[in-house]
């Protein structure tokens, strides 16, 4: 009896098998000769388990970046069609030429410890493993000492990103700040970006068709991947939404006032005699929220929404607690 | 041999790429010098090269693909030839890509310019490192610089003590001689670990309580005595348990006061946590706007209800005064 071959070792072979077969490997020559699909492997028998195999370790690859190839030979056209498969080098390994310096790798080393036990240490662990594998290791010295941290704990960010490594659609329900009644969202999803500390969904909204932002502290359900993709985004269209965004930003400011020697002093690096001053925020429920832990030292000048808004936070804090 | 292994099927496969692309470039290693650059255990490496040595795949049969020397493995030297040319290291797959250049977008304005550059570089590369042309799925937007981070920073590279002017959270201005011994993010929010010299004994400063930085010289190391990894605020024989309710909106409460918490779906949950002083209480919650809610004991949830009507009354005084 051959020994129970694991996940790790099947798509390790599998991986081997479609890197050095030059003319790539028909799916019946992967079942026959890969350890892993042989030992189940009855040719004319029944396929439907091992196929179902093959189509899973297929998504297994893609998702671990190493991106296979099918194709149909064409001596083989209008025959009997048997795709053919294979992992071509340059799709395989690093650009050629590639080298890390030791501080690189320090950096990068760091970069992969911000996702610490965040959704994302998985992968930001395997990455490393891969730039380990290129050979430098790591000096940074100046690096000592510092832990910072990105956390991801909205549960729609791993389905989200999902979606938008599959260019699939996605429908959510989402509730805006002010209103009673959440709204059902059918979106392209773009890209993930956190901004300040915030993620935020970049994406097109099929409904009011165009791209819009959505803050995934926001999103209320969970999300419906849709088996209907679209073409992705062109780099220029996200940079775009997120430039309007900036722009947004800027276009908004909020003249504030506090006394000298408080924590909003403080908070705001403001200078010695300074007490008036002016912020610019992205969207007022956010910069309410932001501002509620001085609000009893802070006053707002304008907008008066922003005023209101902090009113009305600490009204539903004092009724809260009575 | 042993064939147990801690690392699971997608990180196995994935390590095991990661070992193979660096033992083709480094022959004859040491099994223990292996295990510390890719910080796994020594029972991983050899559990990972006899799996190595052990597939065959088409046309090549066991041992044929892979050749180990077992003889050296029993010395503690891992040397494995190949039989074609399998070129070397697999590059990032596209979320291990976004984890990586997102964590190194978040230390941008961190480091210094010279490391500045490198990570500049680092972006480049992992954008054409990863998949094709595609965008990466997320991505963190770099915060504006702060002299104050960099000067801290510096400060614990270089092992030397700072004094500033610190505003504690009741509202109290000293100066501080502080050994800074590591620097901690929470998104937006930066903390410092160290000994202050103050008041003799280890503290957590928030950065953003901080004005006036100043380098001192270069301190001696101390021992400290040791705090949870990942928790911000280390716990006390004197603090007092508040049972907080909080919804899904304001999870970062929770990852921030007790980070081994398990959060799990889209419901409130109810949580205890140690609180030092009740008199902070108020600031921490009116944060959430509702979404936190104190539920015990009476006098926490007095301490709230005092902080947002202190607040909201100070906004009736000044609108009289208009």
């Amino acid at each position: 009896m051959p020994e129970k071959i694991d996940l790790s070792e099947r798509l390790f072979n599998l991986t081997c098998a479609l890197l050095v077969a030059g003319s790539g490997l028909s799916k019946s020559e992967i079942f026959a000769t890969v350890q892993g699909y042989k030992e189940t492997y009855v040719p004319g028998g029944d396929l439907t388990a091992i196929n179902r195999m093959f189509e899973r370790d297929k998504t297994l690859l893609s998702s671990a970046g190493i991106l296979w190839r099918s194709f149909v030979p064409k001596e083989a056209m209008g025959d009997n069609q048997e795709f053919r498969y294979l992992i071509a080098n340059e799709d395989f390994v690093w650009p050629k030429g590639l080298t890390l310096s030791s501080k690189q790798v320090a950096l990068l080393n760091l970069a992969a410890q911000v996702w610490a036990k965040a959704s994302l240490s998985a992968d930001a662990n395997r990455a490393i493993h891969r730039i380990r594998a290129m050979g430098e290791k790591a000096d940074g010295s100046s690096l000592i000492g510092i832990a910072p941290r990105i956390r991801t704990h909205e549960p729609s960010f791993l389905p989200l990103s999902t979606a938008i490594e599959s260019c699939s659609r996605v429908s959510f329900d989402y509730l805006k700040p002010g209103e009673s009644d959440f709204s059902v969202r059918n979106i392209e999803p773009w890209s993930l970006q956190n901004i300040g500390g915030q993620w935020l969904l970049v994406g097109f909204d099929l409904d009011r068709e165009e791209p819009r932002n959505f803050l995934l502290r926001r999103i209320v359900s969970e999300i419906d991947i849709q088996d209907v993709s679209f073409d992705p985004p062109g780099s220029a269209e996200i940079t775009k939404t997120l430039a309007d965004l900036e722009l947004h930003k800027l276009s908004q400011t909020a003249k504030l006032k506090t006394s000298a020697a408080s924590a909003a002093w403080f908070h705001f690096d403001l200078a010695a005699n300074q007490t008036e001053f002016e912020v610019n925020f992205m969207d007022f429920y956010l910069f309410a929220e932001e501002l509620m832990e001085f609000a009893d030292e802070i006053e707002v000048i304008e907008p008066k929404q922003l005023a209101d808004l902090i009113r009305a936070n600490l009204q539903k804090v004092s009724d809260t607690h009575a | 041999m042993p064939k147990s292994s801690s690392l699971s099927g997608a990180d196995r496969y994935n390590f095991m790429l990661s070992l193979t692309g660096y033992l083709i470039n480094n022959r004859q290693q040491g099994l223990s010098d292996l295990a510390s650059h890719f910080q796994v255990t020594e029972k991983e490496i050899r559990s990972a090269v006899v799996t190595i040595s052990l597939s065959g795949v088409g046309m090549y049969r066991p041992d044929e693909l892979f050749f180990l020397d077992y003889d050296l493995l029993e010395e503690g030297i891992v040397d494995l030839s190949f039989a074609p040319t399998l070129e070397a290291v697999p590059r990032l797959s596209a979320r291990q890509a976004a984890a990586i250049a997102s964590g190194l977008s978040y230390l941008m304005n961190l480091v210094d310019t010279k490391d500045q550059d490198q990570i500049k570089q680092l972006l480049e590369i992992l954008g054409r490192g990863a998949l094709g042309t595609k965008e990466l799925p997320f991505m963190v937007q770099p915060t504006e610089g702060d002299g104050d981070l960099s000067l801290v920073r510096q400060a614990v590279a270089e092992s030397r003590a700072l004094k500033c002017s610190y505003i504690n959270s009741a509202g109290e201005i000293t100066n501080r001689e502080i050994e800074p011994q590591l620097l901690e993010s929470r998104e937006a929010n930066w903390f410092v670990k160290g000994f202050c010299r103050s008041n003799q004994e280890s503290r957590v400063f928030r950065l953003d309580r901080m004005r006036e930085i100043e380098l001192l010289e270069v301190f001696e190391e101390r021992k400290l005595a040791d705090t949870e990894p990942d928790q911000i605020y280390s716990v006390r024989k004197s603090d007092i348990e508040v049972l907080f309710e909080v919804d899904p909106e304001a999870f970062a409460l929770i990852a921030d006061y007790k980070p081994e918490f398990e959060i799990s779906g889209n419901k409130s949950v109810q949580v205890k946590i140690p609180i030092g002083q009740l008199e902070t209480l108020g600031r921490i919650v009116a944060k959430y706007s509702g979404k936190v809610r104190v539920l015990a004991p009476a006098a926490a949830r007095v301490a709230v209800r005092e902080f947002a009507q202190r607040a909201l009354g100070q906004r009736k005084a000044a609108a009289v005064a208009e």
